[in-house]
């Protein structure tokens, strides 16, 4: 397994280096296109674990930890790891339908550019709010979410200097029961959604549509406090020096949600009468 | 000269003396209340001291009447006056009894207030000489109103001398008459006739002579018999007065044969009304108005040692009719002769010795306490006691063996002979059925002296068949959708709960049986008590499940979804404890282990609804490797004395 891992390793850092110099000196064109262009769409994978462990009547902590791969030439899906990912924040439960979250995100960055010499991987830093609302609609719940995020980027280039954006995002997210009359343990359910994910900021010219997210994923409630879903999303998003080009990417997604509550039985009951 | 005024002297002197004496005996009077017997009322009566005594002499009057409860209500009123001559009745007597109502209306006609009066006024009036009735004696019964006389309803005319009834008499009631006559002697003689007034074709005549009834003709509804009573040819005649006892006689030598006879019932009647006035005179300690009818019968003299047996006779009857009538009469006996074919038989027995030996005893015991046996023939009394000749020692009733009969007869009955013509035949026929039913009484003793606890086996009953039934109906009325294995088990309850009963109701002894009854009794309401457990666990499952679910808010999904918590134990009770109560319930119930398996099962439960709220990650913990539902269960049990420590 050692040396396995590390001639794995060998191979993937001369590859990369190799495929970000040829593709360094193609890209960055500064002259927007006559028409939009799209560029080829990348496979990839995510892993996401989403934990919303809970910390009080009112008060929980949202911990959410994410491994994306990407395809290289040679691999689709998962030929590199792209960026790992963690998301924190507390969370205020305002009422059952809806929740606030506060926190801040340090995401790993994998210079995923194969030609390039720069550097493999630089940190990124977020400071996000987020606004959820839920309707229950027949035996269907829809979701509402607004996240606002304050990002702190930089490339991968040696003395590259954080640059500072905004992102706005909303996404619209349905959950439908299929085999069950609502969502409940042992119940699948399908859940299509759509994010748009807008940003702002002195870097941000002419490309405000960072991403358009559509997913569809397939549920199932193990218990109350334990869910798996995998889905498939397609998405597209202009890129930050060029709005002409979209990128594009298809990625499989796997997610796990975990609910612990780790309170003494006494202070949790009743889980459900919050405005007592 | 000389002769002629002594001659006129001797009256006047003999008038002096005499009026000297009654002088000396100076007459007083009493006026007051006074009580005479039954009667009390206001007395105005002339009496005499004579040596100290007070004599009644001169009129007498006691009466009552009452005014106020006259108006009220009703009043009995008395009036009796007459005349006494030295304590003796003596002249003309009038004896009233009056029970009499008003219409509460007056009028006053002259210097009066009247009040019109209905009812009854009974008048019973004639002469006495010396104590004794003279002449003729009516006595009257009218029926009033308004005051006036509306209709006679009795009235008897005999005429007495010297206290003894002669010539014709006549005896009438508002429907018919009764005409005799009496020869000097106060015999009865010649035709009696009775008839109806408004049915002349309804006679009754009898036939004396010189005092002997010799026949009887009766005329009814266009029948005519005779009926011919004292022989004429007996040996011995005695005079005896005409009374009950000799209607009693009269019904004996008949055999019944006339029913009723109208002729005895105006007699009675009078008799009743004589004897009335006669206690009146008789507690005013003067002789008597008795009657005085007489008749001749015959007469068979007994000895003493005869009325010795006759008094034993009506004493061994006096036992076996209590005997007889203890039997028939038991209560409980009576229920178990339907079940019983020995009970039964013994009861049939009785009864026929009821009919058959003590009926006819009872008669002969009448005739013994009215003193009249003397007046019979010994063996006519027994042809007509047992007309079809006396009855078998051997008893013989239906049953329903084989042969259709069963034969009873006293172990020693060969001792006994009663095919006599004589009274100690009758002695040997009533000691016999006497010892008959000493034989049986003592036979069906445990039947019947065990009353008592009888009666508690059949309060027992009662109370199993009542449990049986409830039990019965806990399975019928399961819902459709109740469990198999469940159904099952309850199937298994009712199998244990009959076959106790069957045990039971084998058990013959009623000790054994009563102990076993009330085991099975016990047993039946547990086996009751485990149905219901049974029954309800559905019911409970989901009360569990209810219990051990909490509510649990979903941040994902943004509702609030039901969690089961402490599964552990949930399942540990659900697929452990359950299934190895229902195994054990159809496998190996017994009366013995019912109770333990209701309170293991209702232990269980109740802890089940504790442990909810307990801590119980210890427990949670030995579960997860325990699976031995006796383990399981001692696990439940050790939680539960620990958190009482």
């Amino acid at each position: 397994m050692m040396s396995s891992g590390k001639s794995f390793l060998v191979i993937f850092m001369v590859v990369s280096g190799f495929v970000s110099t040829v593709f360094a000196q193609e890209s960055e064109p500064e002259v927007l296109p006559e028409y939009s262009k799209y560029k080829d769409p990348k496979t990839k994978v995510w892993f996401n674990t989403y934990g919303n462990i809970r910390i009080g009547k009112r008060f929980f902590w949202d911990a959410q930890t994410h491994f994306r791969f990407e395809e290289t030439e040679s691999t689709p899906f998962m030929g590199q790891i792209g960026q790992i990912y963690n998301r924190h924040a507390i969370g205020y439960i305002f009422s059952k339908k809806t929740n606030v979250s506060l926190g801040g995100v340090v995401r790993i960055n994998f210079n995923t550019d194969e030609d390039s010499e720069d550097r493999n991987v630089v940190p990124e830093w977020r400071i996000w709010h987020q606004y959820q609302f839920a309707m229950p609609f027949y035996s269907a719940m829809l979701y509402h979410r607004i996240r606002i995020e304050h990002r702190w980027t930089q490339g991968f280039a040696e003395d590259s200097e954080y640059i500072f954006r905004n992102r706005w995002r909303y996404m619209f997210r349905a959950k439908i029961p299929l085999n069950d009359h609502k969502l409940q343990p042992k119940t699948f359910y399908i859940s299509p959604e759509a994010e748009l994910i807008m940003q702002s900021g002195k870097e941000v010219v002419d490309s405000p549509m960072e991403d358009l997210r559509l997913t569809t994923t397939i549920g199932y409630i193990a218990t109350p406090r334990l869910t798996f879903a995998a889905g498939l999303m397609y998405s597209q998003g202009q890129e930050l020096y060029n709005g002409g080009y979209y990128k594009q990417s298809w990625t499989m997604r796997f997610h796990v949600y975990f609910s612990p509550d780790f309170r003494r039985v006494k202070n949790k009951l009743p889980d459900i009468h919050l405005t007592d | 000269m000389n002769q002629p005024s002594k001659k006129w002297l001797f009256p006047l002197l003999f008038f002096l003396i005499l009026s000297l004496v009654s002088h000396g005996q100076e007459q007083n009077t009493f006026e007051g209340p006074l009580q005479v017997g039954p009667y009390s009322g206001k007395a105005t009566y002339q009496y005499i001291i004579s040596e100290l005594d007070t004599v009644l002499d001169g009129d007498f009057q006691l009466q009552k009447s009452n005014l106020e409860t006259l108006m009220e209500k009703e009043d009995s009123s008395f009036l009796f006056s007459g005349v006494f001559d030295e304590g003796v009745a003596n002249g003309p007597w009038q004896f009233q009894f009056g029970e009499f109502k008003t219409n509460s209306q007056s009028q006053v006609v002259d210097y009066e207030y009247r009040v019109l009066v209905s009812g009854r006024q009974e008048v019973g009036a004639g002469e006495m000489v010396e104590g004794k009735p003279d002449g003729p004696w009516t006595y009257t019964i009218n029926q009033i109103k308004d005051s006036e006389i509306e209709k006679v309803l009795f009235k008897s005319t005999i005429s007495f001398d010297n206290g003894v009834p002669q010539q014709s008499f006549q005896i009438e009631n508002d429907s018919s008459v009764l005409v005799g006559r009496f020869l000097r002697n106060g015999l009865a003689h010649d035709e009696w006739s009775f008839y109806a007034t408004e049915a002349v074709e309804d006679t009754e005549n009898w036939f004396f002579e010189d005092g002997l009834l010799r026949r009887i003709e009766l005329n009814s509804d266009g029948t005519s018999r005779t009926a011919s009573i004292f022989d004429g040819d007996a040996s011995d005649y005695q005079t005896i007065p005409l009374n009950t006892k000799y209607f009693a006689l009269l019904d004996a030598v008949l055999n019944n044969d006339l029913g009723q006879s109208q002729i005895v019932h105006l007699l009675e009647q009078n008799i009743g009304y004589y004897t009335k006035m006669d206690e009146v005179l008789s507690h005013l300690d003067s002789p008597g108005i008795a009657a005085n009818m007489k008749v001749r019968v015959t007469h068979y003299p007994l000895d003493s040692l005869q009325n010795a047996t006759l008094e034993q006779i009506a004493s061994g009857y006096k036992t076996a009719a209590k005997l007889s009538d203890a039997i028939l009469k038991n209560s409980h006996l009576n229920i178990v002769k339907r079940t019983d074919p020995e009970a039964l038989f013994f009861y049939k027995v009785t009864e026929k010795i009821s009919q058959e030996f003590l009926e006819p005893l009872g008669i002969m015991a009448g005739y013994i306490a009215n003193d009249i046996v003397q007046y019979q023939e010994i063996p006519s009394v027994l042809e007509r006691l047992w007309p079809n000749g006396k009855p078998e020692k051997e008893i013989v009733v239906s049953s329903e063996t084989a042969e259709g009969q069963r034969t009873f007869s006293l172990p020693s009955s060969e001792e006994f002979g009663y095919e006599g013509n004589d009274l100690l035949s009758i002695v040997a026929l009533g000691t016999y059925a006497r010892m008959s039913l000493e034989y049986i009484k003592g036979s069906l003793s445990s039947r019947l002296t065990n009353e008592e606890q009888l009666q508690m086996l059949n309060g027992l009953e009662e109370e199993l068949i009542a449990l049986n039934n409830a039990l019965e109906q806990k399975i019928d009325s399961l819902p459709s959708t109740f469990p198999g294995e469940y159904k099952d088990a309850l199937v298994s309850m009712k199998k244990v709960a009959d076959s106790s009963l069957t045990t039971y109701s084998s058990i013959e002894e009623p000790n054994a049986k009563l102990e076993y009854g009330q085991g099975a009794k016990t047993c039946l309401s547990q086996l009751n008590s485990l149905a219901s457990s049974v029954a309800s666990l559905p019911q409970q499952s989901q009360e569990i499940q209810k219990k051990y679910t909490d509510a649990v808010w979903n941040p994902f999904m943004a509702n609030v979804m039901e969690e089961e918590v402490k599964k552990r134990i949930v399942n540990a009770y659900e697929d452990v404890l359950i299934p190895y109560f229902i195994t054990n319930i159809i496998q190996e119930l017994q009366c013995d282990n019912a109770g333990t398996l209701n309170d293991q099962m209702e232990h269980a439960y109740q802890r089940m609804l504790e442990l909810r709220d307990e801590d119980t990650k210890k427990l949670e913990r030995k579960l997860r490797r325990e699976k031995r539902p006796k383990e399981v269960l001692q696990l439940l049990h050790q939680q539960s004395t620990s958190k009482n420590q």
